[in-house]
C-alpha cells in the first residue's frame, strides 16, 4: 500500500488555498462565502434588519449538521438550503409582511450614474422576487441567479426534478410580470 | 425567458446578470456576525464530537463477554457427552455443528441420542476431516483480502494518476467510483487523501477543509495526516 501514498506533484501553480483557518472549517466556509449568505437572505425576502440574526441562525444551523455535509456538493447549494430553511421558518413566525425597504433613496446622490442603474436595478430584482412565492423563489434564484444545475437544487429543496423545472416555469412567469409591473410604475 | 422591452424595461437576463454579483457587505457587519458565531463554538478547532472511548471499551466488553459465553457452552457441552460416554459405556463421538436442534422429552432424548450417536459414529468416518475439506473449498482469508485490495487498486489507481497529472476533476470522479464500491476498504485512507488534495486543486476551499476535518476525524494516526493538514494551511 506504501505505493499509494499521496504523489507531491510539483504544480506551476499552487491550487488556491482557503482563507487562514479560525476555530472551525465550519467558520472559515461561513467567512467565505459570508456575502453570498447575506445576499441569499435578501433574495429570501428577509428584511435587513433581521439579516444579522438570520445569518447567525444559519451559522448554528451549519455548524451543528456540518457532519452530514457531503464535500462532494457545491456548498453554496448546502448554505442557501439552510438559508432557504431557516428564511422561511423566520418569515412564517411573522404576522404580517414588512416591505424591506432595501436602498435609501437619499444613497443615490452621491453615487455615479451607472452605479446609480445598477443598484436601482439590483432593488428591482429583490423588489420583483418578493411577489414570487417562497418555494418558487427558492428555485428561481438557485437556477437563474446562482446558476445550479435542477439535480443539486431539487436535492437541496427536497423535491422531485420535475417538480422543480415545473416551479421554475411559473416562477420566471412571475418575476417577469413583477418587473414589469414595478418598471410600469416607476414610469408612471 | 428575457424579453427586453422596446420601452427601455431590463430585460430578465441582465437583472440576473447584475444581481449575480456579490456586492461585499460591511467589514463591520462581517466581523459582528463573525464574532458572534465563533462565540458559538462550543471548543477550538477540529476538537468535534467524538465517539467516547467508554463506550468503545463497552462493546469490546461485551463482544468478550460473548465469546467466553459462548465457549463455556461449548466446553459444557463436550463434557456433557463425555459424561454420557462414561455412563453408557458407548463411545460417543461429540456431534458435528448442526444448525439447530429442537431438543425432544429427557427419556426419549437419552435413548435417541444413544441410537443416533451410535449410528453417527458408523457412518461418518471422521467429521473433522469432513470439515478441513470444506474449509479447503473456500479461499482462505488473506488470499481473499488481496484480491479485494487489487480490486481497489484497479479502481483507485485513475484517481491516483489524474491527481499527479492536476487532472482534479476526473480524479473526483474516480474517488466517487472508488467510495461507492469499497465505502470501507483497505484503500479508504488514501482515498480521503486523494479527494482532499482534488478539492483543493479544483479550488473548492470550504469542501476540501471539511474533507480535512472529516480525514482527521476517521484517520487520526494516518501517515498523510501531516500532509494533508499542511496542504490546507492548518498548523498542529
Amino acid at each position: 500500500m506504501a505505493h499509494l501514498r499521496l504523489v507531491s506533484s510539483r504544480p506551476t501553480a499552487q491550487p488556491e488555498r482557503p482563507r487562514a483557518p479560525t476555530d472551525h472549517p465550519c467558520l472559515d466556509a461561513f467567512q467565505l462565502e459570508f456575502d453570498y449568505l447575506l445576499r441569499s437572505l435578501a433574495r429570501l425576502g428577509v428584511p435587513r434588519a433581521d439579516v444579522e440574526d438570520l445569518a447567525h441562525e444559519v451559522f448554528l444551523v451549519l455548524y451543528r449538521t456540518w457532519e452530514k455535509y457531503d464535500p462532494t456538493r457545491p456548498f453554496r447549494a448546502y448554505l442557501f438550503g439552510i438559508a432557504f430553511r431557516v428564511a422561511r421558518n423566520h418569515l412564517r413566525k411573522r404576522t404580517r409582511e414588512v416591505l424591506y425597504p432595501f436602498i435609501e433613496m437619499d444613497d443615490f446622490g452621491q453615487w455615479p450614474d451607472q452605479l446609480v442603474e445598477a443598484k436601482q436595478q439590483r432593488m428591482l430584482v429583490l423588489k420583483a422576487l418578493e411577489k414570487v412565492p417562497m418555494l418558487r423563489r427558492a428555485v428561481l434564484v438557485m437556477h437563474d441567479i446562482d446558476e445550479l444545475p435542477m439535480a443539486e437544487i431539487a436535492a437541496t429543496l427536497s423535491m422531485h426534478r420535475f417538480t422543480g423545472y415545473s416551479r421554475l416555469r411559473k416562477a420566471r412567469k412571475e418575476f417577469a410580470a413583477a418587473v414589469a409591473s414595478l418598471h410600469d410604475t416607476r414610469e408612471a | 425567458m428575457s424579453r427586453a422591452s422596446s420601452l427601455g424595461r431590463p430585460s430578465i437576463s441582465s437583472l440576473f446578470a447584475a444581481e449575480r454579483e456579490i456586492v461585499p457587505e460591511p467589514d463591520e457587519l462581517r466581523e459582528r456576525v463573525v464574532g458572534r458565531a465563533r462565540a458559538s463554538l462550543p471548543r477550538s478547532a477540529w476538537d468535534r464530537p467524538r465517539a467516547r472511548p467508554g463506550r468503545r471499551l463497552g462493546v469490546a466488553a461485551a463482544v468478550a463477554a460473548a465469546v467466553a459465553l459462548v465457549a463455556l457452552c461449548a466446553a459444557a457441552y463436550q463434557a456433557s457427552y463425555q459424561f454420557k460416554s462414561r455412563r453408557t459405556g458407548v463411545p460417543v463421538t461429540p456431534p458435528v455443528a448442526s444448525p439447530l436442534v429442537v431438543e425432544p422429552a429427557p427419556a426419549q432424548a437419552e435413548a435417541q441420542a444413544q441410537l443416533q450417536v451410535a449410528d453417527e459414529a458408523k457412518s461418518t468416518p471422521e467429521p473433522a476431516a469432513a470439515i478441513l475439506h470444506t474449509a479447503k473449498a473456500r479461499p482462505s482469508k488473506p488470499a481473499a483480502e488481496a484480491q479485494a485490495y487489487a480490486m481497489e487498486l484497479v479502481v483507485l489507481q485513475p484517481a491516483l494518476e489524474a491527481v499527479a497529472r492536476r487532472d482534479f476533476a476526473t480524479s473526483l470522479s474516480a474517488i466517487a467510483a472508488h467510495q461507492r464500491r469499497f465505502p470501507s476498504g483497505q484503500l479508504a485512507e488514501e482515498r480521503e487523501g486523494l479527494r482532499v488534495k482534488a478539492l483543493l486543486g479544483l479550488g473548492r476551499g470550504p469542501e476540501a477543509m471539511h474533507a480535512g476535518a472529516l480525514f482527521r476525524e476517521r484517520f487520526p494516526q494516518s501517515a498523510l495526516l501531516g500532509q494533508i493538514q499542511e496542504l490546507l494551511g492548518i498548523q498542529n
